[in-house]
């Protein structure tokens, strides 16, 4: 299971800080977390999806990711 | 870290006695505040977050601020743009620095009151130490990051949206041993989008002072060499609930992984002949011309459907203002298997040229 976290507007959309996920790929995370919080299906590829710290590709594996943050990007100043 | 200003020899004695209690703390010292006066900081935006970046680093004593605003003040700014008064409305947003800081200390301000551009960016920036970004666009934050990158100096940023707020450091070329990380290993221009303005989402006035407080609180450890610096690392303030988490962010592995999407090419204008050219700005943005023969789709609307705007398949260059935009557009018509491309320098290089071309 991997800690997935949610930031600022994806925080409102799931309505949670933070949620353990099965998924073994980083494709089929977002496919789930869209599935599972339709509110995230707008900003979702917008959003930094860092695996360990790290923007991978979606075929990357999460089998030994301990942590997942979603943050959205904004620029505002 | 390395402190990254050598000092100045001595204080003047005003300024001595003015930061003595910055220099009573045993990691900065006097040694520290001699570095600060010598320091010279660019700060991007004299709005929210360039208000009080301008109100801390004057007081603070650094040596030389080069503001960097082409905005003047409005009305609604007032509720967070803490430098400008009432009696500033209509006047350049600069103004109220150059202002400001001879008040506090003998810091030199240099307003600049110019719109940055991919053809003046890194000049504007060049002899700086350190960059500080505090805009309100991201297109703006795209070219200060890619100049930053290219001059080598460390950028701090930040960035505030309603009660929420980011601020992390990057650096292409930190000191050895070091990991560099970059705007892009974040949030790469190409995949932000269009996103919500200030006026459309609001943004709470006091949040913009915290924020700008810790972007000049970093700026003054990577002066000084003093601490921990969010290089790697990028806090996320939530005001509402008067939270502040934290996130490593380390140098993207996507680039290096097997089946990762293809990156977009940027091309020059000898790449428009014979292609179809696509302008996704907005309706009010074309309104002063686009490039002769191009077709107009706004980003929303291209990306809500790309196969609609696929063509017949041939080799399109997208543009836009000055290039994210096109990003976000070219990779959504690739994945749909159109030959897409990136107008390098977007229609701010193309009037440019137009422009230099006349003169």
């Amino acid at each position: 299971m991997t800690r997935v976290r949610y930031f600022a507007a994806a925080l409102e959309a799931t309505g949670l800080d933070e949620e353990r996920r099965g998924e073994q790929t980083v494709g089929a995370l977002r496919a789930g977390l869209v599935a599972d919080h339709p509110g995230l299906a707008g900003i979702l590829s917008q959003c930094a999806v860092l695996v360990d710290g790290s923007r991978v590709d979606d075929a990357a594996s999460l089998a030994d990711a301990e942590l997942v943050d979603v943050l959205p990007p904004f620029a505002g100043g | 870290m390395a402190p990254l200003v050598e000092p100045i020899a001595a204080l003047s004695e005003r300024e001595r006695l003015r930061t003595a209690r910055h220099a009573r703390l045993p990691q900065l010292g006097e040694l520290g505040q001699r570095r600060l006066a010598a320091a010279h900081v660019a700060i991007i935006g004299a709005g929210g977050l360039g208000s009080p970046l301008v109100l801390a680093l004057a007081s603070a004593g650094v040596g030389t601020l080069t503001v960097i605003d082409d905005d003047v003040v409005e009305i609604s700014n007032l509720h967070r743009q803490v430098i400008h008064r009432l009696s500033d409305v209509g006047s350049p947003k600069v103004d109220s620095a150059a202002r400001v800081a001879p008040e506090l200390s003998e810091t030199r301000v240099v307003p600049l009151e110019l719109r940055l551009t991919p053809a003046n960016t890194a000049d504007a920036l060049r002899g700086a130490h350190l960059v500080i970004d505090g805009s309100d666009s991201f297109d703006t934050r795209a070219m200060v990051a890619s100049a930053c990158e290219q001059l080598g100096v460390p950028l701090v940023w930040g960035t505030i949206q309603a009660f929420d707020a980011q601020v992390t450091v990057f650096w292409s070329a930190p000191p050895v041993g070091v990991a560099p990380v970059v705007l892009a290993d974040l949030h790469p221009p190409e995949s932000v989008g269009e996103l919500p303005s200030c006026a459309q989402v609001g943004v709470m006035g006091a949040l913009c002072l915290q924020v700008g407080s810790l972007m000049a609180l970093e700026a003054i450890k990577l002066i000084t060499g003093v601490g921990e610096s969010l290089l790697g690392r990028v806090l996320v303030i939530d005001g509402l609930r008067a939270t502040q988490r934290e996130l490593r962010v380390r140098p993207a592995r996507a680039a290096a992984l097997p089946g990762a999407a293809p990156r977009v090419r940027e091309v020059g204008e000898a790449a428009l002949a014979g292609a179809r050219v696509l302008d996704v700005r907005e309706h009010d943005e074309v309104a002063a011309g686009m490039i002769p023969g191009a077709q107009h789709l706004p980003l929303a609307a291209l990306l809500a459907d790309p196969r609609a705007a696929a063509g017949d398949g041939e080799q399109t260059v997208v543009v836009c203002r000055t290039g994210p935009r096109a990003h976000a557009a070219a990779a959504a018509l690739q994945a749909v298997g159109v030959d897409a491309a990136v107008l390098a320098g977007g229609m701010l290089a193309w009037d440019a040229r137009r422009q230099g071309a006349r003169a």
